[in-house]
C-alpha cells in the first residue's frame, strides 16, 4: 500500500496539467524543485499558444524578471514570455532557469522568431493573472498554479 | 450560500449585509428564477459578496444576469465608489480595458444580398487582421501612439479611418477624457504598436447580421434600424496594450493596498483611493487604454466599410453604412448619480456590463438623448444579439447599467469536449451562417452551447426595467480570430 502511495506521489511530483476556468485557462504544475516549476509552467504556456513541435531552437535569449514576492515572480515570468512573443515575435521551445530566489529570476529561453508560414498561434494568451495563484513547497518539491487570461 | 439570497421581485435578488461581516452594502443580482437555479455558480456570487467590502462602495455590489466567475470582481459586475472616500480597482474594469461593441447599419436588405454573404465574409477576413502572432496593418510611431492614447477615435478619423460624424454616435464622443499617455508604460506601448486595427481571439469577432425582430418602432427608427436590414457588429478591445496597463496597475494598486492597509477579502480586489496618486494615475492610464480600444474598433469598422465598398462597387455612404453606436463594457467612468435624493459624483466600475443611461441623460449623445442610450449586446454566434436602450429605472437601480452578453456557462475545455470546431462550423453553415475562423479550437470554445441563453439574460434585464428591447439580430456570417 505504501509503495502504491509513493508511486502516485512520484507521478505527481513531476506533472503539468491544464485546467478549466470558465472563460479562461489555467496551468497546474508539480515538480521536484523550484527551477523546474518555472521551466515547466513556461513550456505549458507556449504549448497553449502554439504547437511546440513546430518551434526549432535557433536562438537563445536572456530573460530577467523581478517581483515583490515569489508568487508574483511566477506571474511576472509568464507575463514576460507573453510580452516577448508580442513585441519581439520570439517563440520559446525550452527554458533554463539560471538563478531564482524570492524576488528575481534569470533564465535563458531557446527558440526562434515567429514565422507566419511555419507557426500558427492557436490561442492568444493575453496575460497571466493573480487569480487562484499558488506557488508553494510540498513534500516532494514544489507546486504552482496560475490562471491565464485569454 | 444560495439560501441567503432574498427574492425582491422576479428579476431582483438581494444578498443582505448580514450574510457576512465586512459587507458595507448588500449584493443586488439582476436575474430570474431560471438563471439563479440553473446557471449561476457560487464562485461568482461569492465575488459579488467580496466586492461589497471595498471602501467607499455606494448602495450595492451589483451583478447583471450574465454574471460569471472573474478575477476578484465577477464578470457582469457593477460597483460605484464615492470620489472622496472610495477606491478604484483595476480588477473592477478587467484586463481588456474598453472591450466593447460597435454596430454599423446599412441600407441593404439581408434577404436580397444573401448570396453575397460568403464573398463579403471572405473579403472581411482578408481585409481585417486578426492579429494572432502577426502584425496588423497599422504601425504606430511614438507620436501616433501618444495621439491614439490621448484622443482615441479623433486620431483615427484624422488619419482617414472613418467619418467625422461617427463621433456623434460613440460613447463619450469617441474620446475618454482625462487620458494621460505618459502614465501608460513603455511595455504597454510596445505591445500596442503593431496591434491597432486587429480583432484578437477568444470571443472577439466581426459579424454580418440580419435585423430579425423590431420590438420598439420609435427607437428603432431613431437608431436607424428596421426589420430585414443587414447590419454589421464588431466586438473587440484594447488588445495587448490594455492588458499590459491592467497588469501594470494591479501591481501598483497591490502596493497601495498594502501601504494604506486597506482590508480586502481577495488580493485581486487590490485598489487605491480615488484621491491617492495611484488611484488617479490608474484612471488616467485606463482612459488612455480605453481610447486605444475605441480607435481599434474605429479602424476595424473602416475596413468593414472598405470591404463592402469593394464588393458592391459603391461608396459606404451610398450604402448607408452609418454608425449606430459604439459602447464599452469594461470601463470605469466618473459619473453623476442620484443616491437617496442627493446628486453624487461616483466612480462607476463596469466589468462585463454596459452603460445604459436613460432618456434625458445629459451624458447620452444628443441624437439619442430623448430615447435613451443604445446598448449593444452580443449573444453567441449561433443565436442572437440584441440592440437595447437604456432606461430611467436603470439610473435608479443599477447606476445606469445593464448586461453585456450571454455570459459563459461552460469552460473552454468543456465546450471543446462537447463539440469540435469542424462539427460546429458545419452546424453553423447548415443554419445558414458563414464562418471564417482562424482557429478551429478557438471556434469550438465559442460554441453557442458554452453560453447562457442570451434571451433569458435580456428578459431578466427587461423585467427588472433596466433596458428596453429595440431589436433582435441574427448572425449570417461570423469572422473570428
Amino acid at each position: 500500500m505504501m509503495k502504491g502511495k509513493a508511486k502516485k506521489e512520484r507521478k505527481k511530483s513531476n506533472d503539468t496539467q491544464i485546467f478549466d476556468h470558465t472563460a479562461d485557462t489555467g496551468i497546474k504544475c508539480w515538480a521536484g524543485d523550484l527551477e523546474s516549476v518555472f521551466e515547466k509552467m513556461a513550456k505549458a504556456l507556449t504549448s497553449l499558444m502554439t504547437d511546440p513541435n513546430n518551434i526549432s531552437i535557433k536562438k537563445e535569449r536572456e530573460i530577467k524578471v523581478s517581483a515583490s514576492d515569489i508568487q508574483s515572480l511566477l506571474v511576472e515570468w509568464l507575463n514576460e514570455i507573453i510580452y516577448l512573443l508580442e513585441t519581439e515575435g520570439f517563440l520559446f521551445k525550452d527554458f533554463k532557469i539560471i538563478e531564482v530566489d524570492a524576488y528575481k529570476l534569470r533564465a535563458t529561453g531557446f527558440g526562434e522568431k515567429f514565422f507566419e508560414e511555419k507557426h500558427v498561434i492557436e490561442q492568444e494568451i493575453k496575460a497571466c493573472t493573480f487569480h487562484l495563484l499558488e506557488l508553494k513547497e510540498t513534500a516532494d518539491g514544489w507546486f504552482g498554479q496560475v490562471v491565464l487570461d485569454i | 450560500m444560495i439560501e441567503s439570497i432574498e427574492k425582491i421581485t422576479d428579476a431582483i435578488f438581494r444578498i443582505p449585509t448580514s450574510y457576512r461581516k465586512g459587507m458595507r452594502v448588500p449584493g443586488i443580482i439582476i436575474a430570474s428564477d431560471e438563471l439563479m437555479d440553473s446557471s449561476f455558480d457560487d464562485n461568482a456570487i461569492e465575488q459579488v459578496v467580496n466586492v461589497a467590502h471595498i471602501p467607499g462602495i455606494v448602495k450595492a455590489s451589483l451583478a447583471m444576469p450574465d454574471i460569471h466567475w472573474g478575477y476578484g470582481f465577477p464578470i457582469g459586475g457593477v460597483a460605484a465608489t464615492d470620489l472622496e472616500s472610495g477606491v478604484v480597482s483595476p480588477g473592477g474594469v478587467g484586463y481588456d480595458i474598453s472591450c466593447g461593441v460597435r454596430l454599423l447599419r446599412t441600407d441593404l436588405e439581408a434577404n436580397e444580398v444573401a448570396k453575397n454573404i460568403p464573398e463579403l465574409m471572405h473579403g472581411l477576413s482578408r481585409n481585417i487582421p486578426k492579429g494572432l502572432g502577426r502584425k496588423g496593418r497599422i504601425a504606430l510611431s511614438p507620436k501616433d501612439m501618444e495621439a491614439v492614447l490621448k484622443s482615441g477615435c479623433r486620431w483615427a478619423i484624422s488619419k482617414g479611418y472613418g467619418w467625422q460624424e461617427d463621433l456623434e454616435t460613440i460613447e463619450q464622443g469617441g474620446t475618454y477624457d482625462g487620458a494621460d499617455p505618459n502614465l501608460v508604460s513603455d511595455q504597454a506601448k510596445k505591445r500596442g504598436k503593431d496591434q491597432l486595427g486587429t480583432i484578437g481571439s477568444g470571443n472577439h469577432f466581426v459579424e454580418i447580421q440580419r435585423v430579425d425582430v423590431i420590438y420598439d418602432e420609435i427607437r428603432a427608427q431613431i437608431f436607424g434600424v428596421h426589420e430585414g436590414q443587414l447590419v454589421i457588429m464588431v466586438h473587440s478591445g484594447s488588445r495587448g496594450l490594455g492588458h499590459q496597463v491592467c497588469g501594470d496597475y494591479i501591481k501598483e494598486t497591490q502596493k497601495a493596498t498594502s501601504r494604506l492597509k486597506i482590508e480586502i477579502p481577495d488580493r485581486q480586489l487590490a485598489c487605491a483611493p480615488l484621491n491617492d496618486p495611484v488611484g488617479r494615475d490608474y484612471l488616467a492610464a485606463m482612459a488612455a487604454a480605453a481610447n486605444y480600444g475605441l480607435a481599434n474598433r474605429q479602424c476595424i469598422a473602416h475596413w468593414v466599410r472598405d470591404t463592402f465598398e469593394r464588393h458592391f462597387k459603391k461608396g459606404a455612404r451610398k450604402l448607408g453604412m452609418d454608425l449606430v453606436y459604439d459602447v464599452s463594457h469594461n470601463i470605469a467612468q466618473i459619473e453623476e448619480h442620484s443616491v437617496e435624493g442627493s446628486k453624487r459624483r461616483l466612480c462607476v466600475h463596469r466589468k462585463g456590463a454596459t452603460r445604459a443611461f436613460g432618456p434625458g441623460s445629459k451624458a447620452v449623445n444628443e441624437r439619442y438623448r430623448d430615447v435613451g442610450q443604445p446598448v449593444i449586446v452580443p449573444g453567441d454566434m449561433g443565436r442572437a444579439s440584441y440592440l437595447l436602450s437604456g432606461t430611467k429605472e436603470a439610473m435608479e437601480l443599477t447606476f445606469g447599467s445593464t448586461c453585456h452578453g450571454a455570459g459563459r456557462l461552460l469552460s473552454r475545455k468543456a465546450a471543446k469536449k462537447q463539440i469540435s470546431g469542424a462539427d460546429l462550423e458545419k452546424e453553423l453553415e447548415e443554419a445558414g451562417i458563414v464562418v471564417e475562423a482562424g482557429s478551429m479550437a478557438g471556434l469550438a470554445e465559442e460554441a453557442p452551447l458554452a453560453y447562457k441563453d442570451v434571451d433569458l439574460v435580456i428578459d431578466a434585464c427587461v423585467k427588472a426595467g433596466i433596458s428596453k428591447k429595440v431589436a433582435k439580430l441574427r448572425p449570417l456570417g461570423v469572422l473570428k480570430g
